[in-house]
């Protein structure tokens, strides 16, 4: 045990004669950090040397010259102007281009999902609200690797054949029913000029609503049902007595069940007319059954071999357009700014949003149409087999003279879009899997990009969720007393003070996606990591080619942590 | 029933109460109940009802999709064989005793903590106990109760479906154990029509396989006829589609039926069972489709031939044969991995069903060659398979093997947290009654980590008991280091840094420069060991008379606990270096023998997984506790340098830093060439982690309001004193559930060395499904690697939530 137990400190020890200067805890700071330097200098310095011999014991002293050799290796994803012939740096920039290709898309896409995500987190529907809170859990507790290969070997990999790809829009003959047209022009009918006259809740606004629903159901679910009956109907046919008995039976039990509820009676009533009124007309075949027709083509193509998608090109009208586009934004925003100062003066809630995309809405159509009225000239010079000839544009397009140059330069609107086309096998006359048109994405960018995106979207979820939930109830509770509307609500309210809370962990998100993107290796993307790692192998210059990957990934995170952090500053609360 | 009289003078007469209860009336189902619940939450406006329906359609037809995908279509034999190379990779099966007591060894530790931090209802230890009984009654009941699925081989002597199709073979030996019985008969029930035919589910060899699809061949064409006939009738076609439908309907040829052209079963089929080993036929018959089955029992274990021969060459006969089944090959190479020469390489065949080993050479034919067998790559289970078969053949495998380990974990467990409680009724003051349970288990935990990884790594001649004095002497370094400012006397300071002094001393190797020697004794187990030097015997002896001086001294002077826990630590340091170095060679020798090194190119799944996490959780730790102390550190040169490593860390991919381990190491120096994968990977994951723990725990101390730190300079505290025993528990506390989710993420990271070529479970998941014989198979491997880490993780992230729920977070609670 202590020897002197209770005896003050400084008087049983001695002081040692040390000099002042090396007490000094400036001094000592000083003097520590400097041999702290100067031992990691040394540290770094050996072990960098070794390093350094080493590598030249092998004729690889870390250089950049390399980067003028020819690379002599092919790249799966490519510009058009890469070639095996290009050198070492060119393989490097085409490296690079597929990572931003990547990054950029997937930084847009998982911030849609991601909300997305994060506001059905917030659901009030109990099973929505439950299969995405299951969904994210999943997708955060699995490591992002194990997805990719997931999404690259088993979802595009069961993808269906080239040969008979999914198609968007699905093509075939489609009808609009005239029926449908009938109902929505009775309804806006009843709507506009009887229901909404009504008060909410009163008999006869329930009473008219149901009775539509009734009688549209009615009629629709016998049409499916039992189409036998369509027009079948006389009045002299027993089933429309047994009809009418049923319904009027249906109002009474239905009125008679929910006691007590005026509301429900009613509803009940609306809907045992409509749905006798619905069987007559289904009896008397009173609505057409047959619709309009119109024919859908496929613009993309979905398939084991990747996406096809249409090309869209500028023509040579565009430009045209355009300049009636731009005096729409001009005017747009004189609008916006000129009502802008009509509210700060006035207070009314002018909807100066509204009258700006109409603006820019009607100047785009009016401009489309005067493009597209000016005339295409009669006949135009086509090249075949070394001869120019002048024939019609139809005639041209239906020889297959025309080339895509040609199309932009005699199309008669400003954007020109060609959908691809199925290149059929001559013998068998079936989809060969590939396309005469269009620009395709490949399976590996596909499997990349859903990956990544649906990977860091949990996450992006979890921190929108909370985000809002950070928002303190009286907020809401004091907007909605103001009178504001959902929508002011959480445009004003919400989510300037949940952006608060949202984009210090979104900026970290933005940045694991980047850094994620170098797992494109996992499955065969020819992103930044997997083309230096095929160089390093040529030409030996691995340490180079490390040091050029993480710089390249340092500065896209600095690039994504500035422009976040100018994010973050312009929603910080201003305070004094 | 209550009577209300007025009885108070004066009081209103005649006043008339009803002394009827009127009946109490339900509620409004609508409102309160199942039904109020399903209306709110389900159906409470016109959108959320369809939100419902469809979100509910999606849920309900993709996981009926799932479970019948599982039993009828999912082949699940490559999870159920290649478990234990998913678990332990190719780890030394000599070796495999050691996982076992490590796994053990944790399930007590874990039995520990949730003594001291938890408590387990009765309910829940009886229901897991349930559980793991289930686990053992289930397999027994399945394989009592449902008979293994037969094995339906063809007969007959033409190629099936074209002229390159598969011929039937007559000839094919296959695995038998004794008493089992092998029963032979004609499979009429599938060779009545095409639609009976497609209905066989079952194994199958390549000929009964292509029997069976010709039928489906045949009913798929004429179900697709009937599709597009259907489909042409439609009005939603344009033109080009009608078009390309009617060249497709014009391409279909439906074939004649497989059950008449093969004229299948029509025919007498000669069966024999014969002998492998002895060649003696031991059962044989004729097989039409009236005669009865033919059956036959096994006289001993080993290889048997089933002979079938057909007398009509025109047709084939479908045989149904119960008790073979495929069989898998395996190439093994015996010895060699530790430097002994290779015993050679060995053919093994394992059944697939029941895992039964034979190491004996196939029976030969007549011919002098040897027969073929019924391979597992040819004979998988065709058709859509049924629940009892899923239960027979994979469920019951999975259990069996399974059920030992949960068995034995649960135990470990239990004993654990009996011993947990134990200590606690017998050690614990009252008013703190978990702290002994509460210590033992943090220390347990700290030192699992390591005992498991040099339990799997196991002992070099020395070598990891000189890394152990070589972290005893930097812990003895700290501690002294710590110590010094604290001690009342400048003689403790001195004494401290000269045992200091002598510790590192004694580590360092003759003839290497102090950078080197550092080097050197951080890889030494790559290096040939020598004895202990005459000049090591010195410096222990040094060491060790420091250290007594050090007790005698220290203890004498130490005021307060603190102190004396110092001094202890110091003590144990001081004794633990000096025996490492004097009995290293012997105490190595002992060791070496008892636990030789594992090669580490074998350590694979599982377990390389979790090494790889241990490793990464006990070094990262530390060394993000500095680096968050250097960031926030006042000296502008060492926060720099923080800062810069941190950010650089931070701001680069985990893969590019697993490839610079990968490729920078060996540079170092070329002795390091050989320097293993698994540690190589085991440096970047600490590298990369250490700087997101900085993160977090500089988080942490900047929650940590200001007074503390001015508290603790009012009462004289000096800043490493302050930080040691303010600012750091407190902000160590603070970020526990951060720092799991650092861990979680570490955790799933780990499956990035895949891509390096080290087999984790991912890597080896992939490796096994690259073989052969589990080819098509990526599907039931991969959704087994997504339920391991989920379990996994989300095990974690509960851990987590609970720590935070439960407030250990704030500053701990103590009764004053």
């Amino acid at each position: 045990m202590a020897a002197i137990p209770n005896a003050p400190r400084g008087t049983s020890s001695i002081p040692l004669p040390i000099p002042a200067i090396l007490r000094d805890s400036r001094v000592l700071s000083v003097v520590g950090q400097i041999l702290f330097a100067v031992i990691l200098v040394f540290a770094i310095s050996q072990l960098w040397g070794s390093i350094l011999f080493n590598l030249s014991e092998k004729n690889l002293t870390p250089n950049l010259n390399f980067l003028t050799n020819r690379a002599g290796f092919d790249i799966g994803e490519r510009p058009e102007w890469y070639s095996s012939a290009s050198s070492y740096g060119d393989a490097f920039t085409v490296g690079l281009i597929n990572t931003l290709r990547i990054v950029v898309i997937g930084l847009v896409l998982t911030t849609i999902i991601g909300i997305m995500g994060g506001i059905f987190l917030l659901s009030s529907n109990w099973l929505l609200r439950n299969v995405t809170r299951g969904i994210v859990e999943l997708l955060r507790n699995t490591p992002i690797l194990l997805q990719l290969i997931f999404w690259y070997t088993v979802v595009v990999a069961s993808l269906p054949d080239a040969r008979t790809p999914l198609t968007l829009l699905p093509e075939g003959r489609y009808f609009i029913a005239i029926r449908w047209l009938i109902y929505l022009g009775l309804a806006a009918f009843l709507w506009f000029g009887h229901i909404r006259q009504r008060k909410p809740g009163t008999p006869g606004r329930l009473f008219w609503l149901m009775a539509i629903l009734g009688a549209v159901l009615a009629f629709e679910i016998g049409l499916l049902v039992f189409p036998a009956f369509y027009g079948s109907g006389t009045l002299t046919n027993s089933t429309l007595l047994i009809y009418a008995v049923v319904s009027l039976f249906l109002i009474f039990a239905a009125a008679n069940f929910i006691r007590g509820s005026t509301v429900m009676r009613w509803r009940a009533i609306g809907l045992a007319v409509g749905q006798l009124a619905g069987g007559l007309m289904l009896f008397f075949a009173a609505l057409p059954q047959d619709g309009i027709p119109f024919e859908l083509y496929p613009s993309v193509y979905i398939g084991r071999r990747g996406i096809v998608l249409p090309e869209v090109y500028a023509t040579a009208r565009f430009g045209d357009w355009l300049a009636f586009v731009a005096v729409g934004v001009a005017l747009a925003l004189i609008l916006w700014i000129y009502f802008g100062r009509l509210i700060e003066q006035t207070g009314r809630p002018y909807p100066r949003l509204l009258y700006a995309v109409i603006a820019i809405v009607v100047f785009t159509l009016i401009g489309w149409t005067a493009v597209s009225l000016e005339p295409t000239p009669p006949t135009i010079p086509v090249t075949q087999e070394g001869t120019t000839t002048f024939m019609t544009l139809v005639d041209a397009r239906t020889a297959g003279l025309l080339t895509t140059q040609d199309e932009i330069l005699y199309a008669s609107q400003p954007i020109l879009y060609l959908p691809p086309v199925p290149r059929l096998n001559n013998s068998t006359g079936l989809p060969t899997g590939n396309y005469t048109r269009g620009s395709s994405i490949s399976p590996e960018y596909v499997a990349l990009l859903f990956g990544l995106v649906i990977y860091t979207s949990a996450f992006v979820a979890e921190i929108v969720r909370a985000g809002i939930l950070a928002v303190p109830k009286g907020q809401i509770e004091a907007s909605r007393a103001l009178g504001f509307s959902t929508a002011q609500t959480l445009r004003m309210v919400i989510l300037p003070q949940a952006m608060r809370v949202i984009i210090p962990p979104l900026a970290s998100q933005y940045l694991n996606l980047a850094k994620n993107s170098s797992l494109a290796i996992a499955v065969a993307y020819s992103d930044i990591v997997m083309v230096t790692q095929t160089i390093m192998n040529q030409s030996g210059q691995s340490v180079t080619g490390i040091t050029m990957i993480m710089l390249t990934y340092l500065t896209m995170s600095i690039i994504i942590s500035i422009f976040t952090n100018i994010a973050n500053r312009r929603f910080q609360l201003v305070t004094r | 029933m209550a009577t209300l009289s007025d009885q108070r003078p004066g009081g209103l007469r005649g006043t008339f109460v009803n002394e009827v209860e009127s009946p109490p009336r339900q509620p409004p189902i609508l409102l309160v109940g199942p039904l109020a619940w399903i209306k709110n939450n389900l159906f409470n406006t016109v959108g959320d009802a369809v939100l419902t329906l469809v979100v509910g359609i999606i849920v309900v037809v993709s996981v009926i999709g799932l479970i019948g995908w599982t039993i009828a279509q999912a082949n699940w034999y490559a999870v159920t064989f290649n478990l234990r190379l998913i678990m332990l990779g190719r780890y030394e099966p000599e070796a495999e005793w050691r996982v076992t007591i490590l796994v053990i060894l944790s399930a007590f530790v874990i039995g520990l903590a949730l003594a001291a931090w938890a408590r387990v209802r009765q309910w829940q230890f009886l229901s897991i106990a349930v559980v793991i009984a289930l686990l053992f009654i289930l397999p027994a009941v399945i394989t009592t109760a449902i008979a293994l699925p037969p094995w339906y081989g063809a007969a007959g002597s033409i190629n099936i479906g074209a002229a390159d199709g598969p011929m039937p073979i007559s000839e094919i030996t296959f695995l038998g154990r004794t008493g089992e019985t092998i029963t032979l008969q004609m499979a009429n029930r599938y060779a009545e029509s095409d639609e009976a035919l497609a209905e066989l589910h079952s194994f199958a060899d390549p000929a009964a396989a292509a029997v069976l699809n010709l039928a489906v061949n045949r009913l798929n064409a004429q179900a697709q006829v009937a599709d597009l006939t259907a489909r042409l009738q439609s009005i939603s076609l344009t033109d080009g589609q009608r078009a390309r439908l009617e060249t497709e309907l014009g391409r279909i040829t439906v074939p004649e039926p497989a059950v008449e052209t093969l004229r299948l079963n029509q025919a007498a089929v000669e069966v024999a069972i014969i002998n492998g080993a002895t060649g003696e036929t031991i059962g044989s018959a004729t097989l039409d489709s009236s005669s009865a089955p033919l059956e036959v029992t096994l006289p001993a274990d080993g290889w048997y031939i089933l002979s079938k021969t057909k007398e009509d060459d025109e047709a084939i006969s479908i045989l149904e044969l119960r008790g073979i089944f495929p069989i898998l090959e395996r190439t093994i190479t015996r010895g060699g991995s530790d430097g002994s020469p290779a015993a050679g390489s060995i053919s093994q065949y394992v059944r697939m069903t029941d895992g039964y080993l034979l190491e004996a050479d196939r029976p030969l034919g007549e011919d002098g060659r040897e027969l073929p067998f019924a391979v597992i790559t040819q004979n998988q289970y065709r058709g859509n398979g049924t629940f009892p078969d899923y239960l027979r053949l994979y469920v019951a495998p999975f259990l069996n093997q399974i059920n030992v380990f949960f068995l034995v974990t649960f135990i470990a467990t239990t004993v654990g947290y009996l011993a947990g409680r134990l200590l606690d009724s017998r050690f614990s003051p009252a008013d703190r009654p978990r702290v002994t349970s509460t210590r033992t288990a943090s220390w347990s935990m700290g030192i699992l980590f390591i005992v498991i990884f040099i339990g799997v790594w196991g002992f070099s001649q020395g070598g990891v008991l000189q890394i152990l004095a070589f972290a005893f002497a930097i812990a003895w370094v700290m501690i002294a280091f710590f110590a010094g400012g604290q001690l009342p006397r400048p003689a403790g300071w001195i004494g401290f840094a000269l045992a200091a002094g002598v510790a590192l001393l004694g580590l360092l190797r003759p003839g290497l420069n102090p950078i080197e020697g550092l080097i050197a004794n951080l890889v030494l187990p790559l290096l040939p060991a020598d004895s202990a030097t005459l000049g090591q015997v010195i410096v222990a002896a040094l060491l060790l008379l420091v250290t007594a001086v050090v007790a005698v001294i220290g203890r004498s002077q130490a005021r307060g606990t603190s102190q004396r826990t110092y001094i202890t630590l110091l003590i144990i340091c001081g004794i633990v270096i000096g025996v490492a170095m004097l009995a290293a060679q012997p105490l190595a020798d002992v060791l070496a023998a008892a636990l030789p090194l594992t090669d580490t190119r074998r350590w694979g799944g599982v377990l390389l997984t979790m090494l790889l996490t241990v490793v990464g959780i006990i070094g990262s730790l530390p060394l993000g506790i500095l680096l968050a102390l250097g960031r926030r550190s006042k000296a502008p040169v060492i926060s720099t340098i923080c800062t810069v490593y941190i950010e650089i860390a931070r701001g680069v991919p985990f893969i590019t830093v697993l490839f610079m381990a990968q490729l920078l190491i060996p540079l170092i120096d070329p002795t390091l060439a050989d320097f293993p994968g698994p540690f190589r990977a085991m440096i970047a994951t600490v590298i990369f982690t250490a700087a997101y723990n900085a993160e977090v725990i500089r988080g942490g101390l900047q929650a940590i309001p200001p007074g503390q730190e001015e508290a603790a300079k009012a009462v004289g505290l000096s800043g490493l004193q302050t930080t040691l025993f303010i600012t750091l528990p407190q902000a160590l506390r603070l970020v526990i559930p951060p720092m799991m989710g650092n861990f979680v993420g570490m955790f799933k990271d780990t499956s990035l060395v895949a891509i390096v070529g080290l087999l984790d479970v991912l890597g080896m998941a992939q490796n096994v499904i690259a073989q052969t014989e589990f080819l098509g198979l990526r599907r039931e491997m991969f959704l087994f690697v997504v339920i391991f880490y989920f379990v996994i993780c989300y095990i974690m992230a509960v851990v987590s939530r609970r720590i935070e729920e439960s407030g250990a977070g704030a500053a701990m609670s103590r009764k004053i």
